[in-house]
């Protein structure tokens, strides 16, 4: 479903991919790993649309369409997820308010009637149910003021409501205690399904535990070093990132 | 300038008239006269350049009985009250509540010269500002409230005031007694599209312990000119909110001066503007803290679209006597072009040693990473921007108890938002 084809993208005059190849079927998890700053949350942003980086090679086809050429909403609409590593606060924005009209666009993009008022919350309250959250959090602003791990959560949440067809999830277990942890894990198993695909990103082997994978890639400097299945994130773990800088020698 | 014009205008509108105002008349003439329009050497007026008024050949706007019908009236007000076309008293139109001393002033005047006559021009200044005298020497008409001594109005009152092509001079007497209640929305609302001018004063007085929410919406059409001066006199224990939304007009410029003068007081100021185009609005003003253990507080918002612009000044006079004021004014505004500028000007005269006052500007724009956040979850563009620039006027608009009066704002706001932002 997501087919990415060396892919080069940087900020200003500073290249932070240097050239990402990447396919995910449907179906699959693939996690992605990497020390600070190979360039994980760049490709999630990149992938998303984030336009402050700019894409001077390659190509990224999602689902047949040329996903590079579409703005973000549209990327959404096509069914694209992206869980912030750093959810935004947005005061003055109620969650529901927001997560209807974005649940609206998606699925008039789809076809789909309009859910009103009364149907989306209970779609919300059901899945805010689900991941353990005090339905109360719907009525607040976006993110503003919740803890660490209530945002990433909320991330969650959201992409239950949302319904994607890939999502990629920058981090979402970074700061959450292990109880935590397990609730958005959950969450994520419960969508797995044939038609859908994930991209996780995370620096711990812990995540993956629950979030079993079927393929994981190590990142380095903007380029994928090595790539294997789930035992790669245990060797990862055991030998660390320095284990990585020897591997990217080797590669380049 | 043209203060000739107006003085023209002046003789033909006062010769023959031999009312119980007619000398207040004649003496605010005269000061315009002698002051003439203010000129952006003012300190005052640094910002804002009144020479559209000044040139204005406009007539005076005179009663009228066959424009407007009941029907257009009703769907442009927000409720049913008084409504005022080209500034004079529309019976036809209007829905007077009973047990309410709410009705024209000019009726008033005639019915009670006594009650209204203590207090009219008493605390508006037509002596040094020259919009004001402008506005006694054409004093006619207006709305009146009275809300006598330890009555609770529950229902909001509406006064509607239709501009059509006219130079129009409404003057606004509210009067709420010692420990009186009542909301009062004002709407300035244009039907067409022709250039019209405003020029209102209101004066309003707060009696001991007594309440009084006051709103006003500015949403004339693209052409209007709009100037308001309001003068509010509070005694003690007394809680005024005065919040004013701007999304229409050419120019406007809204004056406001509130004496706190007893203690406990409290006063709220909110204002928020949505500008586009070359729209111009500016909001001055000044709070005197007269006596001890007043609050005030001031939230002024400006959203500003094109090459738009937006002025906020406060001038905060804390007298010698009022110890443990409390003062906050802040002013935020909301750059969607690079052409748009908004100046912020706080100015304190602290004369008590054990005060606070706190004041704070800030200047923005639409936060990119809010943006990109709403549209990764799907939302468009446009709806996004629209979502962020109400949750900016949020702080202001949801101070708004009334839920129509509210929605209006916000959905004006919505609709006025320029398509291109920067
Ligand atoms: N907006 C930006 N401006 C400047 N440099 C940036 C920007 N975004 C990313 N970078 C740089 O690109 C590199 C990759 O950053 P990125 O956030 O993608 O790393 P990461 O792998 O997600 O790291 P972490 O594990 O810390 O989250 C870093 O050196 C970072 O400083
Ligand atoms: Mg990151």
């Amino acid at each position: 479903m997501l087919k990415i084809s060396n892919l080069h993208a940087g900020i200003e005059d500073t290249e932070i991919l240097r050239g990402i190849n990447l396919s995910i079927d449907a179906g699959e998890v693939h996690a992605i790993m990497g020390p600070n700053g190979s360039g994980k949350s760049t490709l999630a942003s990149v992938l998303a649309g984030r336009d402050q980086y700019e894409v001077t090679e390659g190509s990224v086809d999602f689902l047949g369409q040329d996903l590079l050429d579409m703005a973000p909403d549209a990327r959404a609409h096509a069914g694209l997820f992206l869980a912030f590593q750093y959810p935004v606060e947005i005061p003055g924005v109620s969650n529901s308010y927001f997560l209807r009209a974005g649940v609206n666009a998606v699925r008039e993009a789809r076809g789909l009637e309009e859910l009103d008022a009364i149907d989306f919350l209970k779609l919300a309250k059901a899945k805010a149910k689900e991941l353990d959250m005090d339905e109360k959090f719907l009525s607040r602003a976006v993110n503003e003021g919740f803890s660490g791990g209530e945002k990433k959560r909320n991330e969650i949440f959201q992409m239950a409501v949302l319904d994607p067809k890939l999502a990629v999830l920058d981090e979402t277990d970074s700061g959450l205690d292990i109880d935590a942890l397990r609730v958005v894990a959950d969450g994520v198993n419960r969508l797995r399904n044939k038609d859908r695909g994930f991209l996780v990103i995370t620096h711990y082997q812990r995540l993956l535990n629950y979030i079993v994978p079927d393929h994981v890639h190590v990142l380095h400097q903007g380029r994928i070093v090595k790539s294997g299945g789930k035992e790669l994130a245990l060797e990862l773990e055991e030998k660390g990132y320095g284990w990585v800088e020897e591997l990217a020698g080797a590669a380049s | 300038m043209n203060t000739e014009h107006f003085a023209t205008k002046f003789n033909e509108f006062a010769d023959g008239r031999d009312d119980a105002v007619q000398t207040l008349r004649r003496r605010a003439i005269d000061r315009f006269r002698a002051l003439g329009f203010p000129t952006r050497r003012e300190e005052e007026w640094a910002y804002t350049d009144v020479s559209p008024i000044a040139n204005l050949t406009l007539p005076l706007g005179r009663p009228t009985t066959n424009l407007l019908a009941s029907a257009d009236a009703q769907s442009l007000g927000l409720g049913r009250g008084l409504v005022f076309v080209d500034g004079h008293f529309r019976a036809d139109l209007s829905h007077v509540p009973s047990g309410v001393t709410f009705l024209s002033l000019k009726d008033a005047l005639e019915q009670n010269p006594d009650l209204v006559g203590a207090r009219l021009a008493k605390f508006a200044d037509a002596e040094t500002q020259p919009f004001t005298a402008l506005n006694t020497a054409f004093l006619e008409d207006g709305a009146f409230l009275h809300v006598p001594k330890g009555t609770r109005i529950e229902e909001p009152l509406y006064v509607l005031y239709v501009g059509t092509e006219k130079s129009v001079y409404p003057r606004n007497l509210f009067m709420i007694d010692d420990g009186a209640e009542a909301t009062l929305v004002e709407q300035y609302v244009s039907h067409g599209e022709a250039a019209h001018f405003t020029n209102s004063v209101t004066e309003t007085i707060v009696g001991a312990n007594a309440s009084f929410v006051h709103h006003r919406l500015q949403t004339e059409n693209d052409h209007a000119l709009h100037v308001t001066a309001t003068h509010i006199h509070q005694d003690r224990d007394s809680r005024l909110t005065n919040s004013v939304a701007t999304v229409g007009g050419r120019l406007v410029r809204n004056n406001l001066r509130a004496a706190l003068d007893g203690e406990g007081i409290v006063t709220t100021l909110n204002g928020v503007s949505l500008t586009r185009d070359a729209q111009h609005v500016d909001n001055h003003t000044w709070l005197e803290h007269r006596k001890p253990h007043c609050d005030s507080h001031e939230l002024y918002k400006g959203i500003l679209g094109d090459q738009s612009s937006s002025v906020f000044s406060g001038y905060i006079h804390v007298f010698p006597d009022a110890q443990k004021t409390d003062a906050k004014q802040s002013s935020s505004n909301l750059l969607l072009s690079n052409e748009a500028v908004a100046d912020s000007k706080p100015q304190l005269e602290i004369y008590a040693d054990d005060v606070k006052c706190t004041h704070g500007a800030t200047i923005g724009q639409l936060d990119e990473d809010a943006l990109f956040y709403l549209r990764a979850r799907g939302v468009r563009a446009p709806e996004a921007r629209k979502l962020l620039v109400r949750a900016f006027a949020s702080e202001v608009t949801n101070q708004i108890e009334i839920e129509p009066v509210r929605e209006h704002i916000n959905n004006l706001i919505a609709e006025r938002l320029p398509d291109e932002i920067d």
